[in-house]
């Protein structure tokens, strides 16, 4: 007999009930999007809810270009990231990490921006790439929809600000008139393993770029514009002046080591976003 | 024993109604209530690649999809002649270039080659490898899987074969 009951709402407004009824009657929802991470720790008991509340035919599937910027659904996968015109013209950074994303073709057809968001795994590609991208998160809940910056929603490694009777309905992120230019890096040991590191960086009106390291804090650690020349530098004065409670390190590699690496990534990122021409 | 709902899979042609609990995924329900054994069960983590299926057309890791949410969908598994027009010629030459040993990662492999080529009957190199990446083979290192693949896009699209 399973352990808890799944739930299919056909809108967001039917799984914000769901998960406020839940919560009211002293019980424990979790919401899953793609399921890819959420359905392997379910098997194992890591995460153990009373319903699971599946977005999969809420209607959350799609891509909209709005003014200034352009939200992504909740169940959109990174194939479908790729598979947008839109989105590789616009937003060429997340084109370019969705096409990347370990685990194939058929985590690519499953996985989505929000549900890596709401996983919150500092190792993971999305969260850096979220940042740097200045992405809002769209959370809903029976008492009303709030749009939260991602350098908010994210709390700490596996942490997320969300309440227990909300759900993330789309991420959106901000579309200028002319995409930026970008570059994306890292690290990993092998083509099917999680990154170790990775760096996000994005061109500024600044001379230089934003870096957003991933896999070296417990949540992404943003850079200040820096130019080529001297990011070695800002990386290490950063991560130097890191409080211990936030360094990350897993099975992969420890801290130590993360620590070394990400100067490196850094330079490769800003590297790249001077290797493109606009 | 009840079970927590009814489902209806369409399963390389066949259709069936089968009890599932909530707790249970998709590979599971295709092997032990269906008897499909063209899914394997490996990682159960979404790493191996072994039980791989196209469902609804799209290539997913079947111990990642829950089983409430597969109702109504049609699978096609490697056995079945649902999965698309590449699979034949995938098959024959992944033999012909001993492309495999034990052969148990032989559903990831050869279902998300054909995923790539449906969607670039003409791959490069490093197109080939990168959709090979969700699976894992401990037997032959993957060069020969590679190779495979490569023969297939060298003769193009089969003219005849099953849709």
């Amino acid at each position: 007999m399973s352990p808890y009951r799944t739930v299919l709402p056909p809108d967001p407004a039917a799984a914000a009930e769901q998960l406020a009824e839940t919560v009211t009657g002293g019980g424990t929802p979790l919401v899953i999007s793609g399921g890819t991470l959420a359905v392997p720790a379910l098997q194992r008991g890591e995460l153990t809810p009373t319903v699971l509340v599946d977005l999969h035919r809420a209607g959350l599937d799609t891509v909209v270009l709005h003014d200034g910027y352009v939200e992504i659904g909740a169940t959109v996968t990174y194939q479908r990231i790729l598979d947008s015109p839109a989105l590789a013209e616009r937003v060429p950074l997340l084109h370019r990490v969705a096409g990347g994303i370990t685990g194939g073709i058929q985590i690519r057809n499953q996985a989505t921006v929000a549900g890596a968001l709401c996983a919150a795994r500092p190792q993971s590609d999305a969260p850096a790439t979220a940042v740097a991208l200045g992405a809002r998160v769209v959370v809903r809940s029976v008492r009303g929809t709030r749009i939260v910056p991602v350098e908010e929603f994210l709390t700490g490694a596996g942490r997320t600000d969300l309440a227990a009777d909300e759900l993330v309905e789309a991420v959106r992120i901000p579309v200028g008139p002319a995409p930026r230019r970008c570059g994306y890096a890292k690290l990993k040991f092998a083509e099917s393993s999680w990154p170790v590191v990775t760096a996000a960086a994005l061109a500024t009106a600044a001379p230089g770029a934003t870096v957003v390291l991933g896999g070296v804090a417990v949540t992404p650690l943003r850079l200040p514009p820096t130019p080529p020349d001297r990011i070695g530098d800002v990386v290490a004065d950063r991560l130097a002046r890191l409080p211990p409670e936030q360094h990350w390190s897993d099975l992969r590699a420890g801290w130590a080591y993360r620590r070394s690496v990400a100067p490196t990534l850094a330079a490769r990122a800003l590297a790249a976003v001077a290797e493109e021409h606009p | 024993m009840t079970t927590s709902r009814s489902i209806r899979l369409t399963v390389d042609g066949i259709t069936t109604d089968t009890g599932v609990d909530d707790d249970e995924t998709l590979v599971d329900v295709l092997r032990d209530r269906l008897g499909s054994t063209a899914v394997r069960a490996g990682c159960r983590n979404g790493d191996c690649g072994t039980c791989t299926a196209v469902v609804d057309g799209t290539h997913l890791k079947t111990c990642l999809v829950p089983a409430a949410r597969a109702d109504g969908t049609t699978v096609g598994t490697l056995a079945g002649d649902g999965s698309g027009r590449w699979v034949a010629p995938l098959r024959r030459a992944f033999m012909q270039e001993y492309a495999f040993q034990c052969g148990f990662c032989l559903p990831g492999m050869i279902l998300s080659a054909a995923a790539l080529l449906d969607r670039d009957p003409h791959p490069d190199d490093a197109a080939i490898r990168d959709a090979l990446s969700g699976n894992l083979c401990r037997c032959t290192g993957y060069v020969n899987a590679v190779r495979a693949v490569r023969a297939v896009r060298s003769v193009g699209a089969p003219v005849s074969g099953h849709d």
